[in-house]
């Protein structure tokens, strides 16, 4: 009996609400005033409008992408002041690696990439009483990686590239002289009296920085000094990696930003504090010097136990005056550098 | 039903925040033509007047009741955008390797 109520119910049920809704399909039939082509222009109407939309937001975002990198890339370089650090490492390598090369850091120029720097700066050599200058640099930085510097050099005897024993110009007392001495001095007594030139000397024994000023001619001026820092006698690093050498400029550069502008330190204080930036940022000084190895824990360590010795020197002067250490028994060998017109007085 | 027209209506987009967000879109392709050609100086027209009328614009657009704001927010977004990266380059640009 329940069964038979309850089937009767759902009928009922039905039968109402199918009522119900053609009720209501009557209802929307006579109230719904908008015709199928008014329809179709709203439907029109509303694809316009989205495709705008669509189009208007991905050009939008599409532009965004070169600004928003560009401000993240500056924001990278700007926080912390890496850009700074790096331009400053970079320098400093240069002071420390380059016989009598300087640098002005005042232009120093940095142009910022995506997530990438390049800085660019012209290097300066003392020949005589002027600066000349010896080169540029333009090194490429992606995000804090260096690559190797693209140098352009307008020397008349750069520096090799990849140096090694056989082409280096100044010499530990125990390294074995890879040039001919005696016509690197003829070359000197060709040139004309009414020139300057750069030497690079290599001295007999290690000696104080003091020392060197006693025995040279006056009328010269020692440009940079190369240190003694436990490997030049074997001329390769632990791994038998060539190296070349490390050394200070010995003359105060007046200039207001250069490291050894002499005001609170002397030049060997920088030096040594050159040197520790450098073991801490080696990556990026082995990229920038021309040797492949600086192996600086190892030299800071032995310059720190040993203190400052130097076994070799860049002298500038007139080329007369320079003639004259040939006499010097201190000096073991001489190799010539550049040569200008006279500048002396 | 009639009610649902009438909204599709009142969805359509307003005429401020339409402009300022298409204002947005020229200043932001102005900056990035001239950050592609790496002229040192950006045009002042691009970086700093168009966005300013771009963002009252925006502002204006955002007033309306019964339409639909979202060009508004987009013209207010990318205008404010340009404002701040010209100001925050400028700073950047002054603070890395700065020079007295």
């Amino acid at each position: 009996m329940k069964d038979n109520d309850s089937i009767e119910n759902r009928n009922n049920d039905d039968k109402l609400y199918k009522a119900y809704i053609t009720n209501t399909k009557e209802e929307m039939d006579s109230s719904f005033s908008i015709s199928v082509e008014e329809q179709r222009q709203i439907v029109a109407r509303g694809r316009t409008a989205a495709r705008i939309t669509n189009v208007m937001i991905s050009v939008a975002i599409l532009l965004l992408i070169l600004p928003v990198m560009t401000l993240l890339s500056y924001l990278y370089y700007a926080i912390g002041g890496r850009a700074d650090h790096l331009i400053e490492v970079t320098s400093k390598t240069i002071y420390v690696t380059e016989p009598n090369i300087s640098i002005e850091e005042m232009e120093i120029e940095d142009d910022i990439g995506f997530f990438s720097m390049n800085i660019f700066f012209d290097v300066y050599k003392r020949i005589g009483k002027q600066d000349y200058k010896a080169g540029d640099y333009d090194i490429y930085f992606a995000l804090d990686q260096p690559a190797f510097p693209k140098k352009n050099m307008v020397l008349e005897r750069p520096l090799p590239e990849n140096p090694t024993g056989e082409t280096e110009n100044m010499l530990h007392p125990k390294a074995n002289i890879p040039f001919s001495v005696s016509g690197e001095w003829n070359m000197l007594k060709g040139l004309p009296n009414g020139t300057v030139a750069e030497v690079y000397l290599s001295f007999s024994n290690l000696m104080d920085p003091e020392e060197i000023e006693e025995f040279l001619p006056t009328e010269t001026e020692v440009q940079w000094l190369a240190v003694h820092t436990g490997l030049e006698a074997k001329q390769t690093d632990g791994e038998g990696i060539p190296i070349a050498p490390i050394g200070y400029p010995a003359q105060i550069d007046t200039t207001t930003w250069s490291p050894f502008n002499g005001r609170d330190q002397t030049n060997q204080e920088v030096f040594m504090d050159i040197l520790a930036l450098l073991e801490e940022n080696e990556i990026v000084s082995e990229k920038v010097a021309r040797a492949k190895s600086l192996d600086m824990t190892k030299r800071l360590a032995f310059l720190k136990a040993n203190g400052i010795e130097v076994y070799g020197a860049v002298v500038t002067g007139p080329t007369p005056e320079l003639r004259k250490l040939e006499q010097i028994e201190e000096i073991r060998a001489m190799k010539v550098g550049e040569v200008k017109l006279w500048n002396w007085k | 039903m009639e009610l649902e027209i009438t909204r599709v209506k009142r969805k359509l987009q307003t005429a401020t925040g339409f402009v300022s967000f298409l204002g947005g879109i020229m200043a932001l392709a102005g900056l990035n033509a001239s950050m592609l050609i790496e002229t040192d100086v950006f045009p002042d027209t691009m970086l700093v007047k168009l966005p300013l009328l771009g963002l009252f614009l925006g502002v204006f657009g955002l007033v309306t009741r019964n339409r639909s704001r979202m060009y508004a927010w987009w013209g207010i977004g990318l205008n404010l955008f340009i404002l701040v990266f010209t100001f925050m380059m400028f700073g950047l640009s002054w603070t890395i390797n700065a020079k007295p």
